[in-house]
């Protein structure tokens, strides 16, 4: 299946702006974010803990609605879907 | 109104139309550049995302408050040293509901409205998170 991958401010400048990925061996958010942050010199750092755990502070939204952090392992993708994350934001 | 915008806030317009003969109170909050020895902010935002934010915002704070009007503008893009972020307008019956209306919406902007500041300096730039 194949997925859009949207990053904004400084994981713009990691993983670029527009991603159109194809996958074919996970549906879930987490895993789909973990393989495609490998692919990066910084993006497992950028997402991920040591421990594997994507950071509470990161933002992430399927088809333009907000996932919350616990929800993001057990979160299943389409084919289709788009996928956003962004850090925190710095607004006002 | 609600909205982003990369050119400059006219803030005199927007307190005049924010004016209502119902309310008593008009808090006006402005957000300006400081200089934290820099040269410039840059203001990257994800459009659809904030305004939908900002119009839900303002209408939580319109409920929450009994505000009469909300207004805020955001800036996008480069900015100098001195110039306006954000404007918050907001108008009600009474002072205090006026006060924590602002309070709140821009609480709220700075948790979770995707908006990024970058800021610029002879050094280098640096995202502000």
């Amino acid at each position: 299946m194949n997925v859009t991958i949207l990053a904004f401010a400084r994981f713009k400048d990691i993983f670029g702006e527009k991603n159109e990925i194809e996958i074919s061996n996970t549906v879930l958010l987490a895993d789909i974010l973990r393989n495609f942050a490998t692919g990066y010199p910084d993006g497992v750092g950028a997402l991920f803990s040591e421990e594997g755990v994507l950071h509470s502070y990161i933002f992430v939204m399927l088809n333009r609605v907000r996932i919350q952090p616990d929800e993001v392992s057990s979160q299943v993708v389409t084919d289709g879907d788009e996928i956003v994350i962004y850090p925190p934001v710095s607004g006002g | 109104m609600i909205a982003l915008t990369s050119e400059n806030i006219d803030i005199a317009a927007m307190i005049s139309s924010a004016i209502r003969p119902e309310a008593g109170g008009m808090v006006i909050f402005l957000g300006t550049v400081r200089d934290d020895g820099i040269e410039a902010l840059d203001l990257e935002s994800f459009d659809e995302i904030a305004l939908r934010d900002l119009k839900k915002l303002a209408a939580e704070a319109k409920d929450q408050f009994s505000l009469c009007s909300v207004d805020i503008v955001h800036r996008t893009g480069r900015l100098a040293v001195t110039e306006p972020i954000v404007v918050i307008i907001v108008t009600a019956p009474h002072r205090d509901d006026a006060f924590s209306g602002s309070r709140f919406i821009l609480e709220k902007i700075k948790e979770y409205v995707p908006i990024w500041k970058k800021e610029i300096s002879s050094t280098g730039e640096k995202w502000v998170h």
